[in-house]
């Protein structure tokens, strides 16, 4: 007995192992031990900064497939925090809309700025350790370029929002490190040069088409070229030179955007539709083609925001989001070219969407609309898409719903196959606007600013700009024009405020149309106020830095001014 | 068998006795009684050094021969003091024996052991089984509110399975987990946990609040909780079924506001987004008419949406049959459980059943040898409807009353949004989710007495631990109707919702633990002395790994199989992971006490842990502790105190409770982050920066007590107690600037990974006063317990730029940055006084500008000195028999208090009545809360700006438990064939008495939207064989 219990306790001996590596245990996560030594893991590492973080609760989630650049699709897209449209579920756009934008509460507008500079570094990790990475040399080259470009475009979401920011280089901050050194903000200028540097080091080496080793999605050359037509544009207007109206910058913008058109590679797409107006809106829901630059592309198992349902009237089961304002719904002009307050144009408030511009028609739903088998009923009193119909909360507050770049081919409860369309970063149509626009302000209203802008009228069933137009009338002409094409496309909130115009136009107020019907079965159309207390001060040119910033930096980091 | 061979013993020994003592001895007799005079029956009595002796009869009454007038006669009881009286010349005795209050004798389980009560040197708090079985709980963390000094019990929702409390001792002490380390039967962290052990299989629960946690080592500092099941003990087999009844409500549902009330409001959110439009823009007060009067329910319905939903009462239930007994080399307890609850919603799938076995034996293989071999395991079976309780409860308190539940024709409506009826979507209409687990818990342990050097014995466990756990989430396309007005009349169109094809979620998870000990015990009384000591060897390994599948654009929703989902590859997707963990661990204690009086002991804890680097793995965690026992001493000549002990402890713990591998830079996957050439590709990125240096948090932990029996009949213990944490492990969140590119995701864990900075001090006092008498019949015992403690942040990585009111040094652990209302704008002379936000109107809330610039800014934030977790607690538990009745009340309340509550109002949900009855409007400008607003998650009086408006006091005081049992009497349990039966009723949350009418205020949900804790009356039975 005695012996086998003497057994007993040296098998319980033995069981405890004395196994020295007891404690090591391996990781279960990709640690960088791994990654770097991976050409796969690498790749796909370095094809994750084409997506950003989630800084705030409304933006995109892991779900959602991650914010890009800028904001993109999303429940609440840039256009509701212009002129463009409310947003009927609020989402933090309402505090932009009523001039609450502040340090503390900026909802997702100034999330901009960690979510860059965390993409910043993470491009500098790649650069500091992919000289170990198996590869050529070659392909080594192309995906430093193409880190290059994704840091470029970065400190340009940076630059559109906050103007001169701290440049890091391509440090690769640690976590004990002295901060202090960050915390210095360049000039616009600064700024501007250095992106300008990095897409000018870049398009060289970049491919100009994708390819078998190149993968559609991915930075070329040409996306290096639009950006910096874009840059230069914004470099060159008022509120980043302050009002000097350097013609140099202008011109120098004018040739980015010539380089591209001079490519001959890209043109605007006619042959989706014979009706101009139908090519339009079918040009958002297609693969990206001939006019496309750079872009995002969703897919069913990769999707962006179920945004066919929640921009569809409630009507049909839709939660009304992104809703035009009646601002922008006048600017469209007549089909004949005139802006519907000329008194020649023949527009009529009391039928007010006959023979307009066909990107309305494309790009809004309005009242008596077709669409999903039915019309359009915003009209009171009983109105299927009106306050009066399905789920009155989620109906449009200005009487108008978004169609552009929503499918109606999918169901609005088909939500594996919403969200599906691209996401258009840069498009041909920009630069020829682009250019038109540098163009006529470095040297006038020349033959080649009308062609510009034409070509982008035409494809869209416009007739040409009037001959003739003056610098200044040109320039207003422009500017409509991008209002109008590039409508809902991230643009507005940026152009409104390079042309320092914002304390014009942000300040009227948020427009709608309250349509009652007749006993007679017409209707009568009268303005309302779709969002009280719309209000734009001389502050929210620029974007405020996050309190936790001015905090964590106590102070050191500037900001921006009047905040 | 047994018991006529021991009858046979005693009668032979009696009958020698006799015979030896024959010729002087002779015959005493007497009573013995309790204090207060009554008889008592069933007290031992034995003439000292002998074993001749005798027990009382039903009147306290006995005879017995004594050897002669030397001999001494020993009276002892349970519960009572022991006496000696000297025989001398008497023969008739009357002995009053004093009621043992202390109950001295108790021994309690330690770490790695067990101690008598008078011989414990630190904190700890040791509750029976017996006494957790009184609360009707399913859920026995839900047991210990009130009833463990210094024990923090808070239940956050009362959801079936999901109804665990949050257990804190001593308050928070870390921003990170403050868990306690739960240990069952000596193995720590066991799988399974014990929230859902049978309260009917636990013998105690010692909760080790101070240093004498040490023994733990890396996982002491949020101290310990042992758990011990009952074991087998010597005798015939006593067979015990126990089962009971209930009947649940919940404890506080909100009051949510009518129809016309509703109605008004939309009507007000309406006019302040369009105040030219007045104040009826949607409903006419004709309409308003109908919808308070009824005389139109199908256009005009006044819903109570949280009667539609919940049933008055649910069941929940439970029964238990154990067998416990044993002979001389085996010594069994075996008990099957079974339990079962039921959900609080009307026609629900919700259903939660477990079913229970445990096998404790103890076997004697030789004079020197013992094993213990344990099996116990359970299997859970949990269903639940799709949507979970918060979806349900946000449906239910969201959806307007101006809709109705049906339309004509029992029509489901589709309620706010989605067709989230929540009456639809609280049943198995829109699928199902199960989740099934499996826990086995097995464990042999040995000790073996070494026969060369006595009081030397080797002891060790094996234990082997395993977790099944499986997911089975299936939802389907349900069905509700909206109206068509442009019918005459009115009809109602069948509308989908939910998914568009049925979808089918599988997951399995697995885990096991194995733990391996072995100690070298030794134990020696040398004289006056008694020393035990010992040193132990301990490894252990955690292996887990989970699976999933996806599948979607199945068929029909009849067969809820993975392979009968569609084929198309963006139909199914999968995902899976592994974890592996193992510690390693050197430790030991040495006891020591002269003469019961003055008592040392030291511990010692050297603890290894994969969590961290190589090199960095160990840590040593030390602690001492002494006690005096000052009444033991021979000048201690106090009449009125019977029982006085100082006593200290001191040492160090760790809390490791992080994620693994921070060491390391890790990178995550992102499965289809971005779409390449048409199609996802998945995608790397940066999941945490590494923190080479990242070690265990460190606490040192003082306390100092004393413990005081007095008048006989009450009993005091107070402890001070003070902690230090320091090397709390917390993300430099506030101080690393985003321009580092550092930075963190919302809602994912941070990147920066935990570095050990942190400094945070928690002190506070513990009482326990007890009271025990006897009158006549009734027996009265009664106990009250209070604890406050108070953490305040040393550091905690506060940005520098922010206001000195502003930062977390100084303040409580998860006290909120919240600006101070202090009024409602209610004319428009109040809004020209006051500084304000931009935007404010007439009903908005007034903010107190708290920097005095004349206007209201982040910087008139102020940080708040409460926050959820409690700074008080106190429970009082009173236990009284009478004859064959028995009661027991427990008593238990927070203070102290805060939990920040804004409901999802406004036109995207109803309001709680008391907002909407108090409402600010241009109509009653009297209003105490603010004006109504289209969400108030936006609303410039709630999220836009969080304010301590919705800050509720949430101190309570609450009749936890009540019970009432009669045992039958002997005779009659007897003619029944039974040795024992009671019946009891009780209930579990009788009544609260709190500030707070709108929810329960143990809730810690901001929005309210949860499954409410539990109202339980009980009925049961316990019937011994």
């Amino acid at each position: 007995m005695k012996y086998s219990i003497y057994v007993l306790i040296a098998i319980a001996c033995c069981l405890v192992s004395c196994d020295k590596d007891f404690l090591e245990v391996k990781p279960t996560t990709v640690t960088d031990e791994a990654l770097w030594k991976d050409a796969g893991l690498t790749e796909a590492y370095i094809i994750n900064l084409y997506t950003g973080i989630r800084m705030a609760d409304k933006e995109a989630s892991d779900d959602e497939h991650n914010i890009g650049f800028g904001r993109g699709y999303h429940w609440a897209m840039y256009a509701s925090v212009t002129d463009e449209a409310v947003y009927s579920n609020d989402d933090q756009t309402y505090l932009v809309q009523r001039g609450q934008l502040s340090p503390v509460l900026y909802g997702w507008t100034s999330t901009t700025w960690g979510r860059s500079y965390r993409g910043i570094r993470e491009v500098n990790l790649a650069l500091q350790n992919i000289g170990a990475t198996p590869i050529t040399d070659a392909r080594r080259a192309l995906l430093t370029a193409e880190l290059r470009f994704i840091r470029a475009y970065r400190y340009f979401d940076l630059l559109k929002g906050f103007g001169g920011v701290p440049l890091i280089g391509d440090r690769v901050t640690t976590l004990t490190d002295d901060f202090s050194g960050l915390y210095d903000r360049k000039s616009i200028n600064e700024t501007v040069d250095y992106i300008k540097s990095e897409l000018d080091a870049v398009i060289p080496i970049l491919p100009q088409d994708p390819g078998s080793d190149w993968e559609r999605g991915r930075a070329t050359s040409t996306a290096a070229m639009g950006l910096k037509s874009r840059l230069l544009l914004y470099a060159a207007s008022p509120l980043y030179t302050s009002g000097t109206n350097d013609v140099a910058k202008w011109q120098q913008a004018a040739n980015a955007a010539k380089d591209i058109m001079d490519l001959n590679k890209f043109d605007l797409v006619k042959n989706l539709d014979a009706d101009p107006a139908e090519n339009y809106r079918k040009l958002f829901l297609s693969a990206p083609g001939i006019e496309d630059i750079f872009f995002r592309e969703y897919s069913a198992t990769s999707r962006a925001m179920a945004m066919e349902r929640m921009n569809a009237p409630n009507g049909y089961g839709g939660w009304g989001g992104n809703c035009p304002m009646q601002n922008l719904v006048d600017d469209y002009e007549m089909m004949d070219g005139t802006p519907i307050d000329d008194p020649a144009s023949g527009y009529d408030a009391q039928d007010p969407y006959v023979d307009r511009d066909p990107r309305f028609y494309a790009s809004i739903l309005y009242n008596g609309a077709s669409y999903r088998g039915r019309q359009i009923e915003t009209f009171l009193p009983g109105g299927k898409d009106s306050p009066a119909g399905n789920e009155p909360w989620n109906t449009s507050p200005t009487g108008y719903y978004l169609r552009k770049f929503l499918k109606e081919s999918v169901g609005l409860d088909d939500w594996n196959n919403m969200g599906t369309s691209p996401w258009r970063y840069i498009r041909f149509a920009e630069i020829l606007l682009n250019y038109a626009e540098a163009q006529n302000e470095a040297v006038g209203p020349d033959q080649s600013v009308h062609d510009a802008v034409n070509k982008v009228r035409n494809r869209a069933g416009m007739p040409n700009l009037p001959a003739g137009l003056t610098k200044v009338e040109m320039r207003e002409r422009i500017r409509n024009e991008r209002r109008v094409e590039l409508a809902y496309e991230e643009h507005r909130y940026f152009d409104v405020r390079r042309w320092m115009i914002a304390e014009v136009v942000e300040n009227q107020s948020a427009r709608g149309i309250y349509i009652t019907k007749n006993g007679n079965g017409t209707f009568t159309y009268a303005p309302k106020e779709a969002l009280t207390g719309k209000t734009f001060a001389a502050k929210h040119y620029w974007f405020p830095i996050p309190i936790e910033e001015i905090n964590a930096s106590n102070g050191a980091i500037g900001q921006n001014p009047q905040y | 068998m047994r018991r006529n061979t021991t009858i046979v013993i005693v009668i032979v020994l009696q009958f020698c006795c006799s015979f030896l003592f024959a010729q002087t001895g002779s015959t005493v007799e007497g009573k013995v009684l309790e204090e207060g005079g009554a008889p008592l029956p069933g007290v031992n009595v034995i003439v000292k050094g002998t074993s001749v002796g005798t027990t009382t009869d039903a009147n306290g009454a006995f005879a017995l021969s004594v050897p002669n007038q030397d001999a001494v006669l020993v009276f002892s009881f349970i519960g009572y003091k022991s006496q000696e009286v000297p025989v001398g010349s008497q023969s008739t005795f009357e002995i009053k024996l004093a009621a043992d209050i202390e109950t001295l004798s108790e021994v309690v389980v330690v770490g790695y052991g067990e101690t008598k009560k008078e011989s414990l040197t630190s904190a700890i708090t040791s509750v029976k089984g017996k006494e957790l079985v009184k609360s009707p709980q399913q859920n026995i963390s839900n047991s210990f509110a009130g009833r463990i000094s210094g024990v923090v019990a808070s239940t956050a929702s009362g959801e079936p399975g999901y109804d665990n409390s949050r257990l804190l001792i001593r308050g928070q002490s870390t921003v990170g987990n403050n868990s306690p380390l739960v240990v069952i039967d000596g193995v720590a962290n066991r799988i399974g946990g014990l929230e859902r052990l049978d309260p009917n299989d636990i013998e105690s629960v010692s909760v080790l609040k101070d240093a004498s946690a040490a023994i733990y080592g890396a996982q002491a500092a949020n101290g310990v909780i042992l758990i011990t099941t009952k074991r087998g003990t010597k005798g015939k087999p006593v067979l015990s079924f126990n089962m009971n009844q209930g009947f649940v409500k919940p404890t506080r549902l909100p009051e949510m506001a009518n129809s016309p009330t509703y109605a008004q409001i939309l009507n007000e959110i309406q006019y302040y987004n369009n105040p030219g439009g007045g104040l009826n823009q949607i409903y006419s007060p004709e309409n308003i008419q109908k919808f308070g009067d009824g005389s139109d329910p199908v256009n005009y319905p006044n819903t109570n949406w949280v009667d539609a939903v919940m049933r008055p009462v649910s069941l929940q239930s439970q029964q238990n049959l154990s067998l416990n007994g044993g002979g001389e080399n085996i010594t069994y307890f075996v008990s099957l459980g079974r339990r079962h609850q039921e959900g609080i919603y009307k026609n629900t799938n919700l259903d939660v059943e477990q079913w229970n076995l445990r096998i404790n034996l103890d076997i004697k293989v030789s004079e020197n040898f013992k094993i213990g071999v344990d099996l116990a395991g359970r299997d859970e079976k949990k269903v639940f409807p799709t949507e979970g309780a918060g979806n349900i409860f946000r449906a239910t308190y969201r959806t307007y009353p101006t809709l109705p539940v049906y339309y004509p024709g029992d029509l489901p409506s589709a309620g706010l949004e989605g067709g989230n009826n929540p009456v639809i979507i609280a049943t198995d209409k829109t699928g199902f989710d199960q989740q099934p687990l499996t826990v086995l818990n097995s464990l042999i342990n040995f000790e073996y007495k070494l026969p060369f050097i006595e009081g030397l014995a080797v002891k060790g466990f094996f234990a082997q631990d395993q977790y099944f756990g499986s997911r089975k989430l299936f939802r389907k396309p349900w069905v509700a109707y909206v109206p068509n007005t442009s019918t005459t009349p009115t009809s109602y169109d069948p509308r989908k919702y939910g998914p568009v094809t049925p979808e089918l979620t599988e997951r399995d998870t697995t885990a096991t633990l194995r733990t391996i000990n072995l100690s070298l015990n030794y134990e020696k009384t040398i004289g006056k002395s008694f020393l035990k000591a010992f040193v132990a060897y301990e490894q252990n390994e955690i292996k887990g790994r989970y699976f999933e599948t996806f599948r979607r654009g199945f068929l029909s929703d009849q067969i809820p199989e993975i392979d009968l989902g569609g084929s198309a590859p963006e139909e199914s997707s999968n995902k899976g992971n592994s974890k592996h963990a193992t510690r390693r661990n050197y430790f030991g204690r040495v006891s020591y006490d002269y003469d019961q009086k003055y008592l040392v002991e030291v511990q010692f804890r050297y603890d290894g842990s994969s969590n961290f680097p190589t090199g960095n793995e160990y840590g040593f965690f030390p602690s001492a502790s002494v006690g005096w026992r000052m009444s033991e001493e021979s000048w201690f000549q106090m009449e009125s105190i019977n029982n006085l002990k100082l006593r200290a402890s001191y040492g160090l713990l760790g809390n490791d409770r992080i994620n693994p591998f921070q060491y390391l830079n890790s990178f995550t996957l992102r499965n289809g982050a971005y779409v390449i050439d048409g199609t996802p590709v998945p995608t790397f990125g940066v999941f945490q920066l590494a923190n080479p240096d990242i070690t265990w948090e460190t606490a040192k932990k003082l306390d100092i007590g004393i413990e005081l029996g007095f008048l006989r009949r009450f009993t005091l213990e107070l402890d001070y107690f003070n902690e230090r944490r320091t090397d709390l492990l917390i993300p430099r969140t506030g101080s690393i600037p985003y321009v580092s590119g550092i930075v963190n995701e919302f809602g994912k864990p941070p990147i920066i990974p935990a570095e050990n900075i942190g400094e945070v001090k928690n002190s506070g006092v513990e009482v326990q006063l007890g009271y025990n008498q006897t009158v006549g019949d009734f027996n009265i015992n009664l106990n009250g317990n209070f604890t406050y403690n108070k953490s305040e942040a040393i550091f905690l990585d506060d940005a520098a730029g922010i206001p000195e009111y502003q930062k977390r040094i100084g303040s409580p652990l998860g006290s909120q940055l919240l600006y101070h209302s202090i009024g409602v704008f209610k004319t428009a002379e109040d809004l020209a006084a006051y500084p304000k936000l931009p935007g404010n109107q007439l009903g908005d809330l007034i903010f107190e500008d708290v920097n005095k610039d004349g206007q209201i800014t982040a910087n008139d934030r102020v940080r708040e000195d409460l926050s959820n977790v409690p700074q008080i607690i106190y429970g009082f538990t009173a236990a009284i028999t009478y004859k064959h009745f028995d009661l027991s009340i427990l008593l238990q309340g927070q203070a102290r208090v805060v939990q920040y509550v804004l409901p999802e109002s406004g036109s995207v949900g109803n309001y709680f009545n008391s907002w909407a009855e108090n409402r600010w409007s241009p109509n009653n400008i009297e209003g105490t809360y603010p004006r109504v607003d289209t969400r108030t998650s936006s609303s410039i009086n709630g999220g836009l700006n969080r304010n301590d408006f919705w800050l509720y006091n949430t101190s309570f005081l609450r009749i936890k438990n009540v019970e009432l049992g009669y045992n039958l009497p002997i005779g009659i349990a007897e003619k029944a064939k039974l040795s024992g039966a009671r019946i009891y009723v009780n209930a579990f949350n009788l009544a609260t008495f709190s500030d707070v009418k709108d929810f329960d205020p143990e809730g810690r949900s901001e929005s309210a939207q949860f499954y409410p804790q539990q109202q339980i009356f009980n009925v049961g039975v316990n019937l011994k064989f």
